[in-house]
Order: structure tokens, then sequence, then C-alpha cells
């Protein structure tokens, strides 16, 4: 459990690290292309496709450490209107259901990333393999940080019995 | 298939899980019980759903909101609008309002809004007598404005989930968006009356040209955006990069406010915001999917349709389905569930599409501070630390008057298209 925390807070880290430099990047590639086009009339041909691509990793990877922090919102009303048991309860199966979806989205994201690896980017010319990685990538990172909010909550439940 | 989809959804929602596992799981349950799908498509739709030139506004317009935050942006606006109205009888109350307005012309999302307005006014409200609950939520009834008035983020996903002009829809949001904030005033003016809230101290000519000049470079912004679109000089998308830099320059090299080591931090924050809107997208595709094969837009189109022709019965529908499920669902996730199934129906019965765009987007919004769940009532308790019950009691005249202005703007179709049609070439 320890272990897993220190990973996590560990991976945690560099997704944020890499989420930040994604973003610097995507924000001036954009507004090159926008100022290019207008001021100079040059335009970059793959200057749109990188920012696509950027988003996608910035998506998963921010969506995964967003998870961590708490910070994606549901309708929880009624799951802590419960009893403290049957509500522990139900918070130990949402989030083992999430966490097998997750798991299922990550193997599934590097079925279709490998398999895209020999098809090539329409302007990068890039495998369009690596934009795919983001989806098992930041998935894989959903499934482990939820791996440890489910040993969170059980382990709640063994010190309140 | 559809059976099984609404029924994983009802089941993980009342789980208490976010929305955007909700749908992944859901959509997935729906392909596992069909069993004839490969299920790569669930990896694949998620990707599909993020891999959008449009949706790259999502992130430049919540940076520039973080940049425009911490370069002291919303300082200066409230002290414009202090000098402009506050002192009036309820002064700080409008000043709430018109700098809610000021505000929602840069930024795109009202739990940003809610936030950095609230973090200045409803301390100042409480410091000059005013009911802590009043003040907070009025702040969060303004805050609906920053998704109206453009830009706007739900605007950006109406526009691309239904095949709409982002331009023509951020345009449209305009007036409506004035006429919540008069609304509100409307209120404000009533509660004074009633309570007596203070006026404040009267700001002289050479204050208020003062004010005006340091507020100057914040209030171009809104004319930047639009002014670029319109002219056709960027994108919607490029209009949100071009104001991120220009927030970015703003607040680092002329008010000097921000310092470089801070970058980081903001990245971040808009970062995490984008990444939390984009998940749910992401998961949604799929779901989206789901009901489109499973012609459930024909299905219900043809339901509807046998019931009633009339575009305003329909729009009465829209509405009354759009309030009921805004009150439990967040704009993003509602706009992407819901509107692939409502806009075929709206053209159906011949709704204009920025018409129909502008009425949705705004009961999505509404949503945000109808009790018992409204994300930005929540925003408003933990900035001036109110309880959200109390918050929530204080809320519903600003519901009742946000559903008039909802039902003015449905009724009268001109309110939102008569300045598009003029502004964009059709």
């Amino acid at each position: 459990m320890r272990a897993l925390r220190r990973l996590n807070d560990a991976l945690e880290r560099g997704a944020l690290v890499l989420v930040v430099v994604m973003m610097a990047v995507m924000c001036v590639v954009t507004f090159a292309q926008a100022a290019g086009r207008y001021a100079l009339h040059f335009s970059l041909v793959w200057s749109e496709e990188l920012s696509r691509f950027l988003m996608v990793w910035i998506s998963m990877l921010g969506g995964a450490v967003a998870a961590r922090r708490r910070m994606h919102v549901g309708f929880d009303a009624l799951v802590n209107g419960l009893p403290a048991g049957p509500r522990r309860a139900a918070r130990a199966a949402g989030v083992t259901l999430a966490l097998a979806t997750f798991a299922c989205v990550a193997w599934y994201g590097y079925v279709l990333a490998r398999f895209n690896m020999l098809q090539r980017s329409a302007a990068l010319e890039w495998p369009m393999g690596v934009p795919y990685a983001a989806i098992p990538l930041g998935a894989g990172l959903l499934t482990l940080f939820l791996l440890e909010e489910l040993c969170l909550t059980l382990a709640r439940r063994q010190e309140r019995p | 298939m559809i059976l099984t989809l609404i029924a994983a959804f009802a089941g993980l929602l009342l789980l208490g899980l976010p929305i955007a596992y909700v749908l992944a799981g859901a959509g997935l349950a729906a392909v596992l019980v069909q069993g004839k799908l490969n299920l790569t498509i669930v990896a694949g739709k998620m990707f599909e759903g993020l891999d959008s030139f449009p949706l790259l506004a999502i992130p430049f317009f919540m940076l520039a909101g973080a940049l425009m935050n911490e370069g002291g942006i919303t300082r200066r606006l409230v002290r414009f609008a202090q000098a402009l109205i506050g002192w009036v009888a309820g002064g700080l109350a409008y000043v709430n309002v018109v700098a809610a307005m000021l505000f929602a012309g840069i930024s795109g999302s009202a739990a940003a809004e809610a936030a950095a307005i609230g973090s200045v006014m409803i301390p100042a409200m409480k410091d000059e007598g005013y009911e802590e609950e009043f003040s907070a939520a009025l702040t969060a009834a303004a805050s609906t404005m920053g998704p109206i008035i453009p830009p706007s983020i739900p605007m950006i996903l109406y526009g691309i989930i239904a095949d709409v002009s982002i331009g023509a829809l951020f345009v449209a949001g305009a007036v409506p968006g004035l006429l919540l904030g008069l609304g509100f005033m409307a209120l404000v003016w009533w509660y004074t009356r009633v309570r007596g809230y203070p006026a404040g101290r009267p700001a002289g000519a050479r204050e208020l040209l003062g004010a005006f000049k340091d507020a100057l470079l914040a209030l171009t912004m809104p004319g930047i955006i639009l002014g670029g679109i319109l002219g056709g000089v960027f994108t919607p998308t490029e209009s949100s990069a071009v104001a991120a830099v220009y927030a970015f320059v703003l607040g680092v090299f002329i008010y000097r406010e921000i310092a470089w080591s801070r970058l980081p931090a903001l990245l971040a924050e808009a970062g995490l915001g984008t990444a939390v809107v984009m998940l749910v997208l992401g998961a949604s595709e799929l779901f989206a999917w789901i009901l489109a094969a499973e012609r459930v837009p024909v299905r219900l189109a043809e339901a509807v349709l046998a019931a009633s022709q009339s575009p305003w019965v329909v729009l009465l529908l829209v509405n009354a389905l759009l309030f009921v499920l805004g009150i439990w669902l967040e704009p993003a996730p509602l706009l992407v569930i819901l509107v692939p199934v409502l806009a075929p129906l709206a053209a159906r019965v011949g709704i204009d599409p920025v018409h129909f765009g502008t009425v949705v987007v705004i009961n999505a919004v509404v949503g945000l501070i109808t009790p018992p769940v409204g994300a930005s009532l929540f925003v408003v308790s933990s900035v001036g630390r109110v309880p959200v019950d109390r918050v929530s009691r204080a809320a519903w005249p600003f519901v009742a008057m946000a559903v008039a202005v909802l039902l003015l703007v449905t009724y009268v179709p001109p309110l939102s298209t008569w300045l598009p049609g003029r502004l964009m070439p059709r």
C-alpha cells in the first residue's frame, strides 16, 4: 500500500510536469500559426496536427492527475446520505467498476496503439501510435490511482467496523 | 444495447462516480453486452473524442482566465465597476454584477468566474453589512454570464457537437448575457429597497477616469476576440490562443504582476481544468455513438413530432427536459449527451440552429446555480465560506430570474439571432 502510494506520487508529479510542458508548447505553436498566417502569410502545415496530439496527451495525463486530486465531479448526494457501512460498500463497488473500466480501456488502447504504429499521420508523418499511446498510458495511470483509492476505501472500513 | 447503456449509466451515476467514469463504464457495458463489436472501440472512440482542433479553444481560454486573474485583472475590473456604479444604494451588489459582466468578456467558464469575483467581492460585501448568503448567491448567479457572454466554453462544445458556427454562437450570447445581468440588477434594486443596503463612496470624475485607464487593456480583450473572429482574422480556436498570449503579455510585461516562476503553476491549473472537461468528452464519444447507432435521435424526434409539430411546444419540452437534467448534470456532459439527440429534432421543426444553441446553452448554464447541486453554488460556498444550504436558499430568486430570461430568449428569437445575422456573413 505504501509502495503504491509512493509510486503514484512519483507518477502524478511526472505526469503533471508533462502536462505543463505540453500546454506551453501547444500555446506557442497555435499562436505562431495564427500570427504567422496573418502577419507573414506563411502557414505551418504541421502545427494543427501537433496541437491536436498534444491535446489528447494533456487530456489523458491531466485527466488521471485530476482524478487523484478528486477534481472530477459526480452526483454523490445519494451515496453520502447512506449510513456509514453501506456508504463504504457503495464507494468500493463504484471504484471497482471504474477500475475495471479503465483497465479495459488501457488494455485495448494498447492494442490499438500498437496496431497504429504502422500508420503515419498526415502532416508530421509520425506513427499514429504516438498520439494513440496517450489512451493506454492515461487510462493505465488512472487505473493505478483508482487502485489506490480502492485500497484506501477498504482500509477505512477495517479501521471502523 | 440501449437498455444496458441506460441502466449502466443510471447505476454508476447513483453510485456517486464522476460523470467521466460513468459515461465510459456505461459505454463499455453496452459494448460487452452486445458482444459483436471489436472491443478496441472503447479506446478508439475515446481518442476520436479528444482529437479535435476546435476543442483546443478550451485549454487556451482556461489559461487566459488563469493568467488574467493572477495578473490583477479581476481587481482592476472590480475597481472600475466600483467607480462606475459603487456610489448608488446597494452599490457593492451592483458592482458585483457589473464586474462579473466585464469578466465574462474574458472568461468562458462560470466556475472560474465565480471563484475570481467571489474571492474579491464576497468578503467586501460582508464587510459592508450585506448578508453573506445573499453575497454568495449573487456572485454565483452573476457567474452564469461567464459562459453566455462570449467567449464561452459551452458554446464551443455546442458548435462542435451540432456543427454550428462557433463565431455565430459567441455573438448570439451577447444580448442574452446582458439581459441576465440586467435581470440580476433588477433583483438587486428590489432587495436594496426592502433591506436598505448601503451606498458606497461616490467616485470623482478623475477617479473614474483613472480606474477606466487602468482597466482599459483588460476591457479591450473581448473586442480583440470578437473582432478577430468576425473580421475573419482568426478562427475561434486561434482567437483563444491569441487571448492567452494577450493575457500573458499583459500580466508579465505590462502590469508586471505575474512572476515567471508562477507560470508552471498557472499552466498546470489550466491543463488540469481542461483535462476535467476533456475526459468527460472523451468518455462520452462512445456513449453518443451508441445512442446514434441505436437511432435514438430519430426515434425520439418521431415520438415528439407525433405529439406536436410546433416549434414552440418542442422548445418548451426541450427546456423542461434540460432544466430537470441540468439540476444534476454539469453543462459539458449535458451537452455531449443531449445535443446529438436534440439538435436534429429542432432542425426538423425549423428552429434556427443558432437560436436553439443559445437556448440550450443558457439552460445548461442555469443548472450551475439550481439547488441542491449546482457547481457555481459549491464554488461560492467554499470561496466565501458560507454553508452551501444557505447559499442554495438565497439562490432561488436568482434562479427564477435566470429562468425568466431563458424563456424570454426562447420565445423571442431575435434576441439571439439578430446580432449574428447583422454581423456574420451567411
